[in-house]
C-alpha cells in the first residue's frame, strides 16, 4: 500500500501529465471510506497535492470530470486556498478565468431548483468561494457586482434563491466576522459600498417578499433580511411596509413563523427614540397576530413539551421577542394606552416561563431580572401596598405574584460539590465556583430577593404554601423539598428582621414536623440535610437566638457520627457555614452559660470528630479555628489554640519523638500518613487564624523541617534505588505530600502575617537553610517540589524589598537547577515551569535591585529565559513571561547607570523576539500584551528616554525604525516595501494608544497570510497612511496640550513669544 | 377588693368538693373520658397553620401554678413540697403502645416507647398520663405528678392519694429508671416531702443527684395536700423560683441553685410584676424558640 501511495502521489503531483481523474477518485475514496494506515496514506497524498502551488489549475479538470462529490468537494477546497493566500499574485487574466468559472458554475447549479435542492453542500462552498473572490475583486475589479447579482435574481427564482443566500454569506463576512480577516480600512470600504448600493438589494427582498408564491425563496430572502437587519439604514426599516409585510403576511404561517419572528426580534432591539409609533404599532399588531395563532389558554409548558423542532423553536422565538421588546421599548406599552396588549405579553412570558427547558427560562430571568430590579430601584421601599408605590408597580403586580411563584417553585441549585481525586492519591472535594447551574441560582436569587423586596408577603405566602404541600403530601418528593429549600435560603436577608423571624420559625417547626412524619433513614436525612441547610443560610437568626443555635451545633455534632450517606459532609460543610458567620457567639459567654461553648466544643472534640473522615476533621479543624480566631484578647486566644491543637500535637509530639529514636519510623507509611493528615490539620488551621497561628507554627516549625528533610532524603534514596518508578508507589506519594503540605503551611502563613521583622529574623533563616539547599541537592529532578518555587514567589510578594538581600542566595540554589528542567522544551515538568516563572516575575516586581547586583551572566540567563518563556504556547506560562518583559523594562528606565547598557545589548534582541511570537499563529492569545509592549519599546526610543547611542546612527529612531522594516522584511518577503514601510510607521504613531496599535498589528497580521503581489492598492495603503498621519497629529497635539512634555526644540516657534 | 391567696384557696377547695360530688356519679365510668379518642381522629387541619398537629388525645392538660406572694399559715400541716430542677414541662401520655411528650400548649414533641402501661406493644390498651420535667443534660423525665395509670384516671383524686399511687405504681416497675434503649433517657420519680421550712432547708443542702450528676435547682413547687389535678391555674399548687426562697421563707440556698437569678433581681413583688410587663408575644416567642429548639433537639434519623 505504502509503494502505491508513493506511486499515486507521484502521478498526480506531476502537472506535465493529464490528471488521472480515476486515481484520484480512488483515493478520495480511500480518505472517506477506508481505515487505519490506508487512510492515512490518502490523507497524506492529498494534503501534498493541495499544498501545491499548481493545483488549483486540476480544479477545472476535477469538477467537470468527476463523479465524486467529495473528489469535487476537494477541489473546492483547493480553489479556496488559492484564492485565501496567492489571489494577488495570479496573472489577472487567470483571476477573471476562475471568476467567470465559478460565476458559471453557481448559475448552472442554482438555475434548477431540482439540482439546486440535490448539490446543496457543492453548491454552498461555491458560494462560500465566490464570496471569498467577492472580498477581494469587489468592488475595484467587479464594480458591477450588485446590480449583476440583484439583474440576474429577476430571471429565475431558483437563482434567485441562491442569490440571496450568497448576499447573506457576504453580509456576515463583512459585519459579522470581518475582525482579523482584513484589515480595518478594507472592511470599512466594503462596508461602505454595500450600504451606499444597499437600495437595489433592499428592493429585490421587497419585490420577492410582496410577490413570489415560492415557499424555499420567501424563506431565503428573510433569512437574508434578518442578517441585514442589524446594520442597514433604520428608513428601510421603519418608512417602508417591511414591518406590516412580515406580521400580516408572514408571522401567521407556520413556514414562515420563525424566520418572521426572529426579523422582528432584530427589529425590536433597535433603540431609537422616532420611531416611538411604529414600535407601538408593532407590538400591538404582532400580539394580535399571536393571540390567534397561540390563544393565551395554551398550557405552553405541555405545548413545548410535546412539540416538534419548529414549534419549541417558536417557543424560544416568542421569549426573545417579548423579552427583547419589553425590556428596550416597555414603557411604551406602559403609557401608550395600551396596557392590556403589555398584560398579555407578560402572561405569554409567565407561561413561557414554566416550560422546563433551562435555556428558554434563562431568557424569561433575564427580563424578570431586569423588571424587579428596575421597579425596586424606582421606589426603594418594601411592601405591596401599592397606593404608595404609585401605578407601575400596581401593573406588574399580578404578573410579579406568578413570577415568584415559579421562582420559587424551579430554584436552581446553589453549589456543588465535586469529590475528587489528586495526583497524589488524596481524596478532595472542591467546591465549584463557576458552573451553570451555580449561575443559573445567582440569577434567580437576585431575582426573587427584588421579588421579596416587591412584597415579601408574597414571597412568604407561596412559601408556606409550598411547604404545606409537602407536609401533606401533595407535593412531596426530595427534588421538590431540596428545591424550596434552596429558595427558602436564597432570600435570608431579603424581610425585615422581625418578619423573617417569625417566618423562619414556621419554616422551621415545618421541616421539623416533616422529619418526625416521614419514615426511613434516606427520607429523614433528606430533611434533615435541608433543614440544616435553611439554617445555615439565616446567620442573623441564629446569632439572635443562642439557645437555638447551640441546639442546631449540637445536633450538627450528633449528625457527625451518622454515616448515613452524605450526613456527615452535610454536618460539616454547616458547621464551618455557621462557624465563619457566628464566630463571635462562640467565644463569648452567652446568657444562662457558665462558659463560652468554644470551650465545650474543645474539650470533647475527640468525641465528636472520632467517627469523620480525614478530609472532614480537616474543615471541622478550619470552622473551630474561625472561631477561635473571633476571640479577641490574645491571652485567652492562645489559651484556646494550645487547647485546639492538643489532639494533632499529642500525636505529632509522639511520632517526633519516637523518630529522634529510630528515624526509620518516617519510613512507615501509617506515621507518614498522619503526619499529612496533621499538617493539613495545620494548613486549616493557619488559614482560620492567619497571624494568631504563629504560636503553633513557632511550636512546630524546626520538627517540621527537619521531617521535610528526611522525607526528601527518603524520596531521593528510594529513587537512587528503585529508579523513577518508584514515586508511583503510596507511601513515596504520600511522603510527597507531607513536603508539600509543609510548604503550603510556611507560605500560607507568610501570606497572612503582617509581621515582616518577626517572619525575617525567625521563619526565614531555618526555611531557606532546610528547603533550598535540598531543593538544589536533590539529585533527582522530578523529586523536587515544585512547591518550593511558589512558596519562595508567595514569600518575596509579601516580604517585598525586605528579603532582597537574600535574592542571590535564593537564586544560587534554585535558578539554574530549575533552568536545566525546563530549557529542553516546552511541556516537561509543567509545575515547576509555571512557578518558577512566578517567581521570577515576583523577584523582578519587589526585588529587581537584586538582578543589577548577580553576575553579568546570571543577568543574561535571566533574560533568556523570559524570553524563554513568552515563547511558551502554556498560555499562563506565556502570559508571565510577557508581564515580566514589560516589569522589566519599565524597572529598567529607572536605573540610569544600568539602562544604557542593557539597552545597548538587549533591546534590538527583545525586539526581535517579540516580533517572532506577534507573528506566530499559536500566539493570538497575546497580542494586547504584545501590543503593550511593542508600543512601550516604541514610545521609550521616540521620546528620546533611551540615553545612549543604540546603532551605528546617531539617530535612535532611525535605527529601529530600519532595524524593524529589515527585519520585517527578511521574515516576510511577499510584502511590498510599501506595506512595511507604513506597518513600521504606524508603530510609530500609534504607540500612544494601545488598542490602536493592536489593530494595526492585527492589520499587519492580515496582510502577512496572503500574498500581494505587485497590486496593493486592495490594501487601501494611501487611506492607511493618511489615517496614520491623522493619529500622529493627534498625538502631537495632545502632547503640546502638557506643558513640558515637548523639547523646546520642537515646539512650533509661533507658540515661543 | 382582690381576693388573698388565702381566700382564693379556700373557695377553689369549696368548689372542688361541690363539683366532686355533683359528678362523681356520672362520671363513674371512665371510659366516656376517651371518647374522643376513637371518634376524633387525628387532627390534621391544614387550614388554620397553628393547629395542625395531633392534640393529645383524652383532652389531658398540664396543671398551671400561682406565684406564691404570701405565706400560708397552715403551711408545715396542709402542703408538701416537690424540688424542681431545670428543664421542659412535659406532659407524657402512654397509650395505644407509643409514648408521647407534649408541651404545656398540647404540641407534641417527640415520641419514644417505656415501660408505662400503655406505652409499648406489650401492654395492649391501657394508657397512662403523667406530669413531668425534662432535664436534657441527665436525659431523664422526673415525675411529678399522675393524671392516669393504667388506665384508671385520678385527676379527681387528692394530691397525698396520687403522689401515694404514683410511688407505689412506680416501685412496681424498676425498669422505668433504666435507661431507654433507643432514645437513652430514663424515667425518675421525684420525692415529695412536708413543707416544713426546715425540711426544706435541709433538702436544699443535699446534691439533687440524677444520673451521677448533681443539677442545678430551678424551683420549688407547693403541693396543696387536697388538691385535684386540673387543667389550667391551680391556686392550691404554687410555685417559687429558688432565688426567692431566701426572701420568702427566710433560708439558705446553695449558690449552684442560684445561677438563674437575674442581675437585676430585687423582690418577688418586682420580679413577678415585671414578667406580667413583659408582653405576651415575647413570652410566647421565647415559649416557641423553647420548642424550636427542643424539636431541633429531638430531630431522629432512625
Amino acid at each position: 500500500m505504502a509503494t502505491l501511495g508513493h506511486q499515486a502521489a507521484a502521478q498526480l503531483l506531476d502537472f506535465s501529465q493529464k490528471l488521472d481523474i480515476n486515481l484520484l477518485d480512488t483515493v478520495v475514496g480511500s480518505m472517506y471510506e477506508g481505515n487505519g494506515e490506508t487512510q492515512r496514506i490518502a490523507q497524506e497524498v492529498l494534503t501534498t497535492l493541495k499544498e501545491h502551488p499548481d493545483a488549483w489549475t486540476r480544479v477545472d479538470t476535477i469538477l467537470e470530470f468527476s463523479n465524486n462529490q467529495q473528489t469535487k468537494y476537494y477541489a473546492l477546497q483547493i480553489l479556496e486556498q488559492v484564492i485565501k493566500t496567492r489571489w494577488k499574485v495570479l496573472p489577472r487574466n487567470q483571476c477573471e478565468g476562475i471568476k467567470k468559472y465559478i460565476v458559471s458554475l453557481i448559475i448552472k447549479t442554482s438555475s434548477d431548483p431540482e439540482t439546486l435542492e440535490a448539490n446543496k453542500t457543492y453548491l454552498n462552498k461555491l458560494n462560500m468561494i465566490l464570496v471569498q473572490v467577492l472580498k477581494r475583486e469587489w468592488p475595484k475589479n467587479w464594480e458591477s457586482f450588485i446590480p449583476d447579482i440583484v439583474g440576474a435574481s429577476k430571471t429565475n427564482e431558483s437563482l434567485c434563491q441562491n442569490n440571496m443566500i450568497i448576499l447573506k454569506l457576504l453580509s456576515e463576512e463583512l459585519f459579522d466576522f470581518s475582525s482579523g480577516q482584513i484589515t480595518q480600512t478594507k472592511a470599512k470600504h466594503l462596508k461602505d459600498t454595500m450600504c451606499s448600493e444597499f437600495s437595489a438589494i433592499f428592493h429585490l427582498c421587497q419585490f420577492v417578499l410582496e410577490n413570489s408564491q415560492n415557499p424555499p425563496l420567501v424563506n431565503a430572502t428573510l433569512e437574508t433580511l434578518l442578517r441585514f437587519l442589524n446594520w442597514i439604514p433604520l428608513g428601510y426599516i421603519f418608512e417602508t411596509k417591511l414591518i406590516n409585510t412580515l406580521i400580516f403576511k408572514f408571522l401567521t404561517v407556520p413556514m414562515f413563523r420563525n424566520v418572521t419572528l426572529k426579523c422582528l426580534t432584530e427589529i425590536a432591539g433597535v433603540t431609537v427614540s422616532n420611531y416611538d409609533d411604529m414600535f407601538v404599532n408593532l407590538f400591538t399588531q404582532t400580539m394580535t397576530q399571536l393571540e390567534v395563532m397561540l390563544p393565551l389558554q395554551t398550557d405552553i409548558k405541555s405545548a413545548y413539551a410535546g412539540g416538534q423542532d419548529q414549534e419549541q423553536n417558536f417557543i424560544q422565538n416568542l421569549a426573545l421577542f417579548l423579552c427583547t421588546f419589553l425590556k428596550e421599548h416597555g414603557n411604551l406599552a406602559e403609557t401608550s394606552g395600551q396596557v392590556e396588549v403589555l398584560r398579555n405579553a407578560l402572561r405569554y412570558l409567565v407561561l413561557i416561563s414554566e416550560v422546563e427547558e433551562v435555556e428558554i427560562f434563562k431568557i424569561c430571568l433575564e427580563y424578570w431580572n431586569t423588571l424587579a430590579s428596575e421597579l425596586y430601584r424606582e421606589v426603594p421601599f418594601s411592601g405591596a401596598a401599592t397606593i404608595f408605590f404609585g401605578a407601575r408597580r400596581a401593573l406588574y403586580q399580578e404578573v410579579l405574584n406568578k413570577v415568584r411563584y415559579i421562582m420559587i417553585s424551579r430554584m436552581a441549585k446553589p453549589e456543588e460539590v465535586l469529590v475528587v481525586e489528586t495526583d497524589n492519591g488524596e481524596v478532595v472535594r472542591e467546591f465549584m465556583k463557576d458552573t451553570d447551574s451555580i449561575n443559573l441560582y445567582k440569577n434567580m436569587r437576585e431575582t426573587l430577593v427584588y421579588l421579596t423586596h416587591l412584597d415579601y408577603a408574597d414571597t412568604e405566602r407561596i412559601m408556606t404554601v409550598k411547604l404545606q404541600n409537602q407536609v401533606n403530601g401533595s407535593e412531596w418528593s426530595w427534588k421538590n423539598l431540596n428545591t424550596l429549600c434552596w429558595a427558602i435560603g436564597s432570600i435570608s436577608g431579603a424581610m425585615h428582621e422581625e418578619d423573617e423571624k417569625r417566618f423562619l420559625v414556621t419554616v422551621i417547626k415545618d421541616l421539623l414536623g416533616l422529619c418526625e412524619q416521614k419514615r426511613g433513614k434516606d427520607n429523614k436525612a433528606i430533611i434533615a440535610s435541608n433543614i440544616m441547610y435553611v439554617v445555615g443560610q439565616y446567620p442573623r437568626f441564629l446569632r439572635a437566638h443562642w439557645k437555638f443555635l447551640k441546639t442546631v451545633v449540637n445536633k450538627l455534632f450528633e449528625f457527625m457520627h451518622e454515616t448515613h450517606d452524605g450526613v456527615q459532609d452535610m454536618a460539616c460543610d454547616t458547621f464551618i457555614k455557621i462557624a465563619l458567620k457566628c464566630r463571635r457567639h462562640f467565644v463569648t459567654t452567652q446568657i444562662g452559660e457558665s462558659c463560652p461553648f468554644i470551650e465545650d466544643i474543645l474539650s470533647s472534640v475527640s468525641t465528636i470528630i472520632c467517627d469523620l473522615q480525614q478530609q472532614q476533621v480537616h474543615t471541622f479543624y478550619e470552622a473551630v479555628g474561625y472561631m477561635i480566631s473571633a476571640q479577641v484578647d490574645t491571652a485567652t486566644q492562645e489559651a484556646l489554640i494550645e487547647k485546639y491543637m492538643m489532639l494533632p500535637n499529642q500525636v505529632w509530639d509522639d511520632i517526633i519523638s519516637q523518630a529522634s529514636k529510630n528515624v526509620d519510623i518516617l519510613k512507615e507509611i501509617d506515621v507518614v500518613k498522619q503526619l499529612a493528615s496533621i499538617l493539613k490539620t495545620n494548613v486549616r488551621a493557619c488559614k482560620a487564624l492567619n497571624h494568631a497561628y504563629v504560636m503553633q507554627l513557632g511550636r512546630i516549625y524546626l520538627d517540621m523541617l527537619n521531617v521535610y528533610k528526611v522525607m526528601s532524603e527518603n524520596i531521593t534514596a528510594a529513587i537512587a534505588l528503585n529508579g523513577e518508578m518508584v514515586t508511583n508507589q503510596p507511601l513515596i506519594k504520600a511522603m510527597r505530600v507531607v513536603k508539600k503540605e509543609t510548604l503550603k503551611l510556611i507560605s500560607d502563613w507568610i501570606s497572612r502575617t503582617h509581621d515582616h521583622a518577626m517572619v525575617m529574623e525567625n521563619f526565614i533563616p531555618p526555611f531557606l537553610d532546610a528547603v533550598l539547599l535540598d531543593y538544589q541537592r536533590t539529585a533527582v529532578p522530578s523529586a523536587r517540589e515544585p512547591e518550593v518555587l511558589s512558596a519562595i514567589a508567595t514569600i518575596v510578594n509579601k516580604l517585598e524589598m525586605h528579603i532582597t538581600s537574600e535574592v542571590p542566595k535564593i537564586f544560587d540554589a534554585v535558578f539554574e537547577c530549575t533552568l536545566a528542567m525546563i530549557n529542553k522544551d516546552f511541556e516537561e515538568y509543567p509545575d515547576h515551569r509555571t512557578n518558577f516563572f512566578l517567581l521570577l516575575q515576583a523577584v523582578n516586581n519587589f526585588c529587581f535591585p537584586a538582578f543589577l547586583s548577580i553576575p553579568p551572566a546570571q543577568f543574561k540567563l535571566v533574560l533568556d529565559s523570559i524570553i524563554w518563556a513568552f515563547k511558551h504556547t502554556m498560555r499562563n506560562v506565556a502570559d508571565t513571561g510577557l508581564q515580566i518583559l514589560l516589569k522589566l523594562l519599565q524597572n529598567v528606565e529607572q536605573f540610569e547607570h544600568a539602562a544604557p547598557s542593557f539597552y545597548q545589548t538587549y533591546l534590538t534582541d527583545i525586539l526581535q523576539h517579540v516580533f517572532s511570537v506577534v507573528t506566530d499563529t499559536s500566539h493570538t492569545a497575546g497580542l494586547s500584551m504584545h501590543a503593550t509592549i511593542l508600543a512601550y519599546i516604541f514610545s521609550l526610543v521616540e521620546s528620546g528616554r533611551v540615553n545612549c547611542q543604540l546603532g551605528p546612527t546617531a539617530n535612535n529612531v532611525l535605527y529601529i525604525q530600519e532595524f524593524t522594516a529589515t527585519l520585517l522584511r527578511s521574515a516576510f518577503p511577499h510584502l511590498t516595501d510599501n506595506q512595511i514601510k507604513i506597518t513600521v510607521q504606524g508603530m510609530f504613531n500609534l504607540d500612544q494608544d494601545i488598542p490602536a496599535f493592536k489593530e494595526h498589528l492585527r492589520d499587519f497580521l492580515v496582510q502577512i497570510r496572503e500574498y500581494t503581489g505587485e497590486d496593493d492598492s486592495d490594501l487601501f495603503l494611501e487611506e492607511r497612511e493618511k489615517m496614520l498621519q491623522a493619529a500622529q497629529a493627534e498625538k502631537r497635539r495632545i502632547q503640546l496640550s502638557v506643558p513640558g512634555i515637548l523639547n523646546p526644540h520642537e515646539v512650533p516657534e509661533e507658540m515661543q513669544d | 377588693m382582690a381576693f388573698t391567696q388565702e381566700k382564693k384557696r379556700q373557695l377553689f377547695l369549696q368548689k372542688q368538693k361541690e363539683k366532686r360530688s355533683e359528678t362523681f356519679d356520672e362520671k363513674r365510668d371512665l371510659s366516656e373520658l376517651f371518647a374522643g379518642d376513637s371518634t376524633e381522629p387525628m387532627e390534621c387541619e391544614s387550614l388554620s397553620r397553628k393547629k395542625h398537629f395531633k392534640k393529645c388525645p383524652f383532652g389531658y392538660k398540664l396543671m398551671g401554678s400561682e406565684w406564691c406572694t404570701e405565706v400560708p399559715d397552715d403551711l408545715p400541716d396542709n402542703w408538701l413540697i416537690k424540688l424542681c430542677p431545670e428543664g421542659i414541662r412535659y406532659l407524657v401520655v402512654a397509650n395505644k403502645a407509643i409514648t408521647t411528650c407534649y408541651y404545656r400548649n398540647g404540641r407534641p414533641s417527640f415520641t419514644f416507647k417505656s415501660k408505662l402501661p400503655g406505652g409499648n406493644p406489650d401492654c395492649g390498651h391501657k394508657f397512662t398520663v403523667l406530669d413531668c420535667i425534662y432535664n436534657k443534660d441527665v436525659n431523664t423525665l422526673f415525675i411529678y405528678d399522675v393524671l392516669a395509670w393504667n388506665s384508671m384516671s385520678l385527676i379527681n383524686a387528692e394530691v397525698q392519694m396520687r403522689f401515694f399511687w404514683l410511688k407505689s405504681k412506680f416501685d412496681e416497675l424498676p425498669e422505668l429508671s433504666s435507661i431507654n434503649e433507643r432514645k437513652n433517657f430514663r424515667f425518675m420519680l421525684v420525692d415529695f416531702f412536708l413543707a416544713e421550712v426546715a425540711l426544706l432547708q435541709d433538702h436544699l443542702f443535699t446534691p439533687f443527684v440524677a444520673n451521677g450528676v448533681e443539677l442545678s435547682l430551678d424551683g420549688v413547687l407547693f403541693y396543696h395536700k387536697e388538691g385535684h389535678y386540673v387543667f389550667g391555674d391551680s391556686p392550691l399548687v404554687w410555685w417559687l423560683r429558688t432565688f426567692m426562697l431566701p426572701e420568702l421563707l427566710n433560708i439558705d440556698v446553695p449558690p449552684l441553685h442560684l445561677r438563674n437569678k437575674p442581675d437585676d433581681y430585687e423582690s418577688i413583688q418586682q420580679y413577678s410584676s415585671k414578667k406580667k410587663k413583659k408582653s405576651k408575644k415575647e413570652s410566647s416567642d421565647s415559649m416557641e424558640m423553647e420548642q424550636l429548639e427542643n424539636e431541633c433537639e429531638n430531630v431522629d434519623l432512625e
